[in-house]
C-alpha cells in the first residue's frame, strides 16, 4: 500500500515555498530587466542558438512572432473552460528562427515557473507558442502574452500531467541546451 | 473407472485453474492501475495549486513592500502591478477547467476566491490611486497592505483546507485501495477456496466413483463366482430339477444332467408333461403339481417309467415356486431315481417274508418231526414185535416208508428255511445226489432232461449234506430259469487233484484233493458284467418277484464255509457251467443205506439213561425203545425235573436231551449242569430243529452228539452205544 505518499507536511511545504520565493526573486530580476529594456519584445531566446539580436540572445517582439506562419489549435486544457482556440507560431519555427541547436529547452515564465521541454516535442507535434486565445491577444491576467500549447485536441496521448507541466503560460524566456 | 470421464474432469480442472489465475491477474492489474492513477494525479494535487496561489500573493506582497520603501521608483511600482496581474491570472485560472473542478471541491474555496476577487478588485482601484497621486498616502498603503495580508491569510486557509481535504482524499483513496486490496485478496482466496472445494468435490466424486466401480466389479466377480459355484452344485446333483407352470408346461430344466428327461432341450419348448411322460406318469405328476399349488406345500409323487431314456422308479418332489412365469404359478420338481432304493426295499421285504416263512416252516417242521418220531417209533416197534408172517407186516412197512419220506420233507423244509445248523460230515456225494434225483427232476420240470454221471470210487467230502442238497436244488432252479424253452442239465462228479494253483475268474483253487461237482446247463448263458455279480446277495436277473437273488450267494457261502471253491463259466447262447470243488475227507462216509441190514444187529445196553423231552408221547416212545434194548431209563419233562433227578445221586451214564425245552433251561444248559453234578456223564442231544439263537456252542462240538428228529431206532441206538463206549 502506498500509504504516506499523499500526506504532505504543511511545515515542509511552507519552508519549500520560502526557498522557492528566494530563488525566484533572483531570477525574476534578470527576466524583468530584459523585457523592460526592450519594449515590444515578448520572448527572449538564449543558450545554444546561432542568431541573436542582442549579445545575450535573440529578442522577439509580437510582430516578429506574428510574421511567422500561424497555427490554430482547438483544445481543452485543465485550466480553461470549454474548447479554446489558441493561435500562434510553431515552436519549431521559432527555434529555427533562433538557429537553435540543442535537445532540451528550459522555458521560464513571468511567475518564475520553469519547465524543461525536449526539442523533439517540437519536432514530433505541432506545438505552438500561442499568442491569441479565441482570436484575441492574451494579457498577463489571462495567462498571456505567450503560452506553449500542445495539440491535445488531436493527440490523446498528450493529455496527461507530463505534457500539461510543459505547457508553460506567461512564457518569457527559452534557453536552449545541449 | 471410465478413462474418458477422468480426462474430461482433468480438462475441466485445468480450465478452472486458468480462469482463477486470469481473474487474479486481472484484479491485480486493476489494483496496480488504481495505484498508478494515484501517482499520476499527484502533480495536480490540491496542495500544489493552492500553494502556488499563496506563493503568488506573497510575491505580490514582497513587490508591494519593495515599492513602499521606494515610492518614487516607477520600476518597482510596475513590478508590483505586474505581480498583481500574475496573481489575477492565478485567481482567474484557478477555478477553470478540470483543475478548477478539483479546486472547488476544497472546503470554502469558492467562497474564498469570490471574496479574494472582490478584494483584488478593490486593490486594483487603490492601485489606480497610487499611480495618480504622488507620494503614496499612508492610509491608502495601509489599506492595500491589509487587503494583501487578508489575501495571504486566505491563501494559507486555502492551503490548510486543501491539505485537510487531500489528506481526507488520501485516506478515502487509501481506504478505497485497501478495499480493493481486500476485495482482490478475498476474490483470490475465494477463488482458491472455490477451486479447492471443486477439486475436493471432483476428487471425492471421482474416488467414490472409483470405489463404486471397484465395488461393483468385486460384487460382480463374487456374484459370478457364486453363480459358477451354484451351477456346479446344481450340476453335481444326481437329481433332475425342472420348473413347470401350473398347466404342466415345461419352463426350464435347471440341472445339466445327462440323465435328462429328454434327449434335446429343444423338446421342452411348448411341451407339457403329457408330451414328455407316458400318460399314466404324467397324470400322477400333474396331480402332484395341483396338490402342491393348492396346499402351497411340498408334495411327493412316484412314477414308474419303462421308456428308452428312463427306466425305473422315480420320486417327484414338487415344491411351489415363488416366482410367476407369464402370470402363471410355477412349481419346482426334483426328480430322483429311487429304483435301487425301491429294489432294496423290495428285497428287504422279501427277505423279511422269507424269514417269517422260515420261522413258520421251522415251527411246523418241529411239530411234524415230533409227530413223525412218534409214528416211526411206534411203527418200528410194531414191525419188530410182529412176526414176519403176519399179513399186516406190509402195512406197517408202508407206514414206516411214508414216515421216512415225510421226515425227509421236513428236513428239506428246514434246510430251505435256513434253520438247519451246518453239520459237516464225511459224505458220499454220489449217493447224496442220487437220493436227490427225484426232487431235482421235479424242480427242473418236464422240459428239461437231467443226466447224472458219477465215477466209481468217488472220494468222500466233509460237508453238511442238507446244505449241499439245498445248494444243488438252487443251482437246478437257476438252470431251469436259464432254459425257459427246455434243455439238458448235466450233473457230473469226479475226483480231482490240483497240483498247482488253478486260476479262475473268481480267484484260484489251491492245490489239494477235491471232489468236483459240475452242474452244466444248455441255457442262455450270462454276459460278463452279470457274471461278475452273480454271487452278490440280492443280485438277480429274474423278474421282480420271481427270485430272491439269494440262491447263488447261499451256494457260494456254503461252499466257502465248507473250505471248498466255486468256479463259474458262461458262454452266451451255449450255457453256464458251475464247478464246485469240495475238499476230500480222510474219513469214510457212513453208509446210511446199510441201516436196514443192520437192524437185527442193534446193540442195547444196561446203562442208566436220563431222557429229557417235553413232548410226552415222544418221550414215551424214546423210553420204550431204550427199555426194549435193556437200558435203565429215567424220565424228565424239563430242565428242573432233570436237575432234580441228577441231584438224587443216582448215577446217570447218559443224558439224552431235547435241545429246545420249555422253562428256563435248554438242553445245553441242562448238559452243563449235569456235568457239574456228575462229571462222568455223557450227553446226546436231539432236536426237531435248531435255532441258531439257541445254539451258542460250536456246531462242530456237538456234531457227533446230535440226532435229528424224527430219528430211526437204529440211528439212535447206534449213537447211544457209540457215545457210551467212548472213553
Amino acid at each position: 500500500m502506498h500509504k504516506t505518499r499523499s500526506i504532505i507536511n504543511p511545515y515542509l511545504i511552507t519552508l519549500l515555498t520560502g526557498v522557492f520565493i528566494l530563488l525566484s526573486l533572483s531570477q525574476t530580476v534578470g527576466a524583468e530587466n530584459i523585457l523592460a529594456d526592450n519594449t515590444g519584445a515578448v520572448l527572449k531566446i538564449s543558450g545554444k542558438i546561432s542568431h541573436t539580436n542582442k549579445k545575450d540572445g535573440l529578442y522577439l517582439g509580437r510582430a516578429q512572432l506574428k510574421a511567422l506562419p500561424q497555427t490554430t489549435l482547438s483544445v481543452t486544457t485543465p485550466w480553461t473552460d470549454g474548447t479554446v482556440r489558441f493561435t500562434g507560431p510553431k515552436l519549431i519555427d521559432v527555434l529555427n528562427l533562433a538557429g537553435a541547436d540543442g535537445k532540451t529547452l528550459t522555458a521560464i515564465a513571468h511567475n518564475d515557473y520553469q519547465t524543461k521541454i525536449p526539442v523533439q516535442d517540437a519536432v514530433d507535434y505541432p506545438v505552438i507558442i500561442a499568442m491569441d486565445k479565441n482570436g484575441k491577444p492574451m494579457n498577463t491576467r489571462e495567462l498571456g502574452p505567450l503560452w506553449i500549447i500542445y495539440p491535445w485536441g488531436d493527440i490523446q496521448s498528450l493529455r496527461n500531467d507530463k505534457y500539461y507541466a510543459r505547457s508553460i503560460w506567461q512564457l518569457t524566456t527559452i534557453i536552449v541546451h545541449e | 473407472m471410465n478413462k474418458l470421464n477422468q480426462k474430461s474432469v482433468l480438462w475441466f480442472l485445468a480450465a478452472f485453474i486458468v480462469a482463477i489465475v486470469l481473474g487474479t491477474i486481472n484484479t491485480a492489474f486493476e489494483f496496480r492501475h488504481q495505484s498508478l492513477k494515484q501517482d499520476q494525479s499527484f502533480q495536480d494535487n490540491y496542495s500544489f495549486f493552492t500553494s502556488k496561489y499563496e506563493r503568488d500573493i506573497n510575491i505580490a506582497i514582497i513587490a508591494f513592500n519593495d515599492f513602499i520603501l521606494a515610492p518614487d521608483n516607477q520600476e518597482k511600482q510596475a513590478k508590483y502591478l505586474e505581480k498583481i496581474d500574475i496573481f489575477w491570472s492565478r485567481i482567474n485560472a484557478i477555478d477553470k477547467g478540470s483543475q478548477g473542478k478539483k479546486f472547488i471541491e476544497i472546503k470554502d474555496s469558492v467562497k474564498i476566491i469570490e471574496r479574494d476577487r472582490k478584494i483584488l478588485a478593490k486593490i486594483d482601484r487603490w492601485n489606480e490611486k497610487l499611480k495618480t497621486s504622488g507620494p503614496p498616502d499612508t492610509a491608502l498603503t495601509g489599506q492595500i497592505r491589509a487587503a494583501l495580508d487578508s489575501l495571504a491569510s486566505d491563501g494559507r486557509v486555502l492551503i490548510r483546507n486543501a491539505q485537510e481535504f487531500q489528506q481526507q482524499q488520501g485516506i478515502n483513496r487509501e481506504q478505497q485501495l485497501y478495499g480493493l486490496y481486500l476485495r482482490t485478496l478475498m476474490m483470490g482466496l475465494g477463488a482458491l477456496l472455490a477451486g479447492g472445494i471443486t477439486i475436493f468435490i471432483f476428487y471425492s466424486q471421482n474416488k467414490s466413483l472409483q470405489r463404486l466401480g471397484s465395488d461393483i466389479e468385486t460384487a460382480l466377480e463374487d456374484r459370478s463366482q457364486q453363480l459358477t459355484r451354484t451351477r456346479a452344485i446344481v450340476d453335481a446333483l444326481p437329481d433332475i430339477l425342472f420348473i413347470l407352470d401350473e398347466d404342466g408346461y415345461f419352463i426350464e430344466e435347471i440341472t445339466n444332467n445327462p440323465d435328462s428327461l429328454v434327449a434335446e432341450r429343444e423338446q421342452y419348448k411348448n411341451s407339457t408333461l403329457y408330451d414328455i411322460l407316458p400318460a399314466e406318469a404324467a397324470d400322477i405328476a400333474f396331480d402332484g403339481i395341483q396338490r402342491a399349488l393348492q396346499t402351497n406345500q411340498l408334495c411327493f409323487a412316484e412314477i414308474n417309467l419303462f421308456g428308452p431314456r428312463q427306466t425305473g422308479v422315480f420320486e417327484l418332489r414338487i415344491a411351489p415356486f415363488p416366482l410367476r412365469h407369464k402370470g402363471k404359478q410355477q412349481v419346482l420338481i426334483i426328480r430322483r431315481d429311487v429304483t435301487e432304493q425301491k429294489n432294496l426295499e423290495t428285497q428287504l421285504r422279501r427277505s423279511q417274508q422269507m424269514e417269517a416263512v422260515g420261522q413258520l416252516t421251522g415251527g411246523m417242521a418241529h411239530d411234524f418231526n415230533n409227530l413223525l418220531t412218534i409214528v416211526l417209533g411206534n411203527a418200528e416197534r410194531l414191525e419188530k414185535k410182529m412176526p414176519k408172517t403176519n399179513p399186516h407186516t406190509k402195512n406197517i412197512a408202508s407206514i414206516i416208508d411214508a414216515g421216512k419220506r415225510a421226515a425227509s420233507l421236513t428236513h428239506r423244509l428246514l434246510a430251505f428255511s435256513k434253520q438247519q445248523p451246518l453239520i459237516p460230515q464225511p459224505t458220499n456225494i454220489a449217493e447224496l445226489i442220487k437220493g436227490l434225483e427225484d426232487l431235482l427232476k421235479r424242480t427242473l420240470g418236464e422240459n428239461i432232461r437231467m443226466t447224472l454221471k458219477t465215477v466209481p470210487g468217488l472220494w468222500p467230502a466233509k460237508i453238511d449234506s442238507s446244505q449241499f442238497e439245498n445248494a444243488l436244488i438252487n443251482l437246478a432252479a437257476n438252470a431251469r430259469d436259464a432254459m425257459p424253452g427246455g434243455g439238458v442239465l448235466k450233473i457230473e462228479t469226479a475226483n480231482l487233484t490240483v497240483s498247482d494253483n488253478l486260476p479262475s475268474p473268481q480267484g484260484y483253487v489251491p492245490p489239494g484233493d477235491y471232489v468236483l461237482v459240475s452242474v452244466c446247463d444248455s441255457g442262455n448263458g450270462m454276459p460278463e458284467d452279470v457274471l461278475e455279480k452273480v454271487f452278490e446277495p440280492f443280485f438277480t436277473t429274474k423278474d421282480v418277484g420271481k427270485g430272491s437273488g439269494l440262491g447263488l450267494s447261499m451256494v457260494y457261502g456254503f461252499v466257502n464255509q465248507s473250505q471248498g471253491h466255486i468256479l463259474i463259466e458262461s458262454d452266451i447262447g451255449k450255457g453256464t457251467t458251475i464247478r464246485i470243488f469240495l475238499p476230500r475227507s480222510d474219513e469214510q462216509a457212513p453208509g446210511e443205506h446199510n441201516d436196514k441190514n443192520e437192524l437185527p444187529l442193534l446193540k442195547g445196553g444196561t446203562e442208566r439213561i436220563l431222557v429229557v423231552e417235553d413232548e410226552d408221547r415222544v418221550r414215551d416212545i424214546i423210553v420204550t425203545i431204550l427199555r426194549d434194548h435193556g437200558y435203565k431209563v429215567t424220565e424228565a419233562a424239563n430242565g428242573k425235573e432233570a436237575i432234580a433227578v441228577l441231584n438224587k445221586s443216582q448215577k446217570i451214564d447218559l443224558l439224552f436231551s431235547d435241545i429246545v425245552l420249555p422253562g428256563h433251561m435248554n438242553g445245553f444248559q441242562i448238559a452243563e449242569q449235569a456235568r457239574i453234578i456228575q462229571p462222568d456223564i455223557k450227553v446226546l442231544f436231539t432236536s426237531g430243529y435248531a435255532e441258531t439263537d439257541v445254539i451258542d456252542q460250536s456246531l462242530d462240538d456237538i456234531g457227533e452228539n446230535l440226532v435229528r428228529k424224527p430219528f430211526r431206532q437204529s440211528i439212535v441206538l447206534k449213537k447211544i452205544r457209540r457215545i457210551l463206549d467212548q472213553d
